[in-house]
């Protein structure tokens, strides 16, 4: 019997194999900057954060100052941080202005505006993700949604369900977190206003309601409920109300997420065989299956600028591939495995995503990881702020 | 005799194969192959799933093949028992709690342990079993029946487990 299971499986995991496309890794110049030590007694600190934010825009390399291209400097003042970013063969400050703030969060808004004057795109130093933490284990296991920055500092926990919270995200101007959870003993959907710290149940229709994501424009939810007896797609007011059926398969459909313009979604659908991504008309209509050449494909999630979409890949041990929406061409852009759950940030070049665990940016033009430190175990499911 | 059964395998390998190829539920097996039978629309929600009795009906858990909701040919014994069960309780309200291994990603594998659970539902339907008193939960990767990651673990945890709702 153990030898039929066995041979019964087999076909199954042929079938999964993956024909991986080719990892296509560019390396990037760097801009070689240097950060002169930060005035004023949270100085040293923000000097550290500054750099730190500077290594991981994927845009400058912090060198000494003999060595450096741009040199920085600031000081700390009561209201923020005035920062200064000048050529060192001379000329004007590409950077000079005064950042408000606690002196983190000014440092953040002073190590974008230096990436966005050396590259024209806005740097996501001083973005905010937000994730689920997983503690205990079996049938004691609880998930709780968190928000932090977006180097893992002023970690925050949103929830206390003590159940299983999963797929937190923000709206587009970042004031609300929609995510579902258990805590009924059916899987809701609630906003969290993160102003007024007030939770509503938005979704709690019979069955599973989860996945949800905000339309570009706020007012609108795109989720997943099975409420006419199988999991489908829906899209529905984003403070409740009657939902409108997007998808009709025999299949599983999950993981909406919007392009910036709100017209389309994309998701995932296993109604011919292992789950692969769609793009849908978020009216309705008929959809678009994209060939990214791999199989098993989850999690989608559409680029600000509109001409990505990033994935994960679980048949190669659990990478990161992006779509390339006018090529349609798809190239796995991760290093290592036990990658997913891929966020863009503003940019629409670097990711967060979780990795065996940790959350980490990943930069999809080098394959390079950083990871964000927290205190917190099991971090998965993270979302950023754009 | 020796290569019968070997013979036998190779046939139920192709066809649980194609039965996972083309993603039916086994609801088409009863007869109408319209999609409307996979439109079994969820009763208002009544006890509470994580407060309900999953011993009773232990031995009629359903198990399934990785990435699949089939309900497999050997499976259906017991969950003609459970309508049995059903039929004869007829004011019982159950849950049926979906759950999946622990590969894959979460949203998906939400997805398809409710798919697990709803197409559980609708075999129970199709053999006659009054929807209103069947809800459905799933879990994900969550609640695993065996932790880690043998391939022993995995098959555990890849099920559909009736509870009764009090």
């Amino acid at each position: 019997m153990r030898l039929l299971t066995i041979l019964l499986l087999l076909p199954l995991t042929l079938h999964s194999q993956t024909a991986a496309p080719v990892i296509v890794i560019e390396q990037t110049r760097k801009i070689d900057v240097a950060v002169q030590p930060i005035g004023g007694s949270e100085g040293p600190a923000a000097t550290k954060v500054l750099t730190d934010d500077l290594n991981r825009s994927g845009v400058c390399r912090v060198v000494p100052a003999d060595a450096a291209v741009f040199v920085l400097s600031g000081s700390i003042t009561p209201s923020g941080l005035s920062g200064r970013a000048v050529p060192k063969s001379g000329g004007a400050a590409v950077v000079d202005k005064t950042f408000a703030g606690d002196s983190r969060r000014a440092t953040h808004l002073f190590a974008d505006a230096v990436v966005e004057a050396l590259t024209g795109t806005p740097g996501f130093a001083s973005s905010r993700m937000t994730f689920a933490s997983a503690s205990g284990s079996k049938k004691t296991k609880v998930k709780e949604i968190y928000v932090s920055d977006i180097d893992g500092a002023n970690a925050r926990q949103l929830t206390q369900d003590k159940s299983l919270g999963y797929g937190p995200k923000f709206s587009t101007d970042a004031s609300k977190v929609v995510y579902s959870s258990d805590k009924s003993g059916y899987r809701d959907t609630y906003v969290i206003d993160l102003g007024s710290k007030k939770r509503t149940c938005v979704a709690q229709f019979p069955g599973q309601n989860t996945g949800a994501a905000f339309s570009p424009d706020g007012s609108t939810l795109a989720l997943t409920l099975s409420k006419d007896g199988n999991p489908e797609l829906y899209t529905m007011a984003a403070t409740g109300g009657s939902p409108t059926r997007l998808t009709r398969t025999r299949g599983v459909e999950a993981s909406p997420s919007w392009s910036p313009d709100g017209a389309q979604v994309v998701y995932v659908s296993d109604e011919r065989g292992s789950p692969s991504l769609y793009i849908l008309p978020a009216t309705g209509g008929e959809p678009e299956r994209l060939n990214t050449e791999s199989s098993y494909t989850t999690e989608p999630d559409w680029s600000p600028d509109g001409k990505l979409i990033a994935y994960s890949i679980s048949s190669g041990g659990g990478q990161i591939g992006v779509y390339d929406i006018s090529a349609k061409k798809a190239r796995i852009v991760s290093r290592g495995s036990g990658l997913e759950s891929p966020s863009w940030t503003r940019n629409s070049r670097h990711l967060v995503a979780s990795q065996n665990g940790h959350l980490v940016v990943l930069d999809t033009l080098t394959g390079e990881t950083t990871k964000v430190p927290n205190n917190l175990s099991n971090n998965t499911e993270p979302n950023t702020s754009r | 005799m020796k290569y019968l059964p070997l013979f036998l395998v190779s046939i139920l390998a192709i066809l649980s194969g194609c039965a996972d190829k083309d993603k039916k539920g086994d609801a088409a097996a009863f007869g109408d192959a319209t999609d409307d039978i996979y439109d079994q629309p969820l009763p208002e929600r009544s006890g509470n799933p994580d407060n309900a009795d999953y011993e009773t009906l232990r031995s009629e858990t359903v198990y399934f093949a990785y990435d699949s909701f089939t309900i497999e040919a050997k499976e259906r014994p017991k969950l003609d028992k459970l309508a049995n069960y059903l039929s004869n309780n007829p004011n019982t309200k159950i849950v049926i709690a979906g759950h999946t291994d622990v590969r894959g990603t979460p949203q998906y594998n939400l997805a398809l342990s409710e798919k697990r659970s709803t197409a559980v539902r609708q075999y129970l339907i199709g053999l006659g079993a009054n929807g209103g008193n069947l809800s459905t939960i799933g879990y994900g990767e969550d609640r695993p029946a065996s932790e880690g990651e043998s391939d022993s673990a995995h098959t555990d945890n890849r099920r559909a487990s009736p509870g009764i709702l009090r």
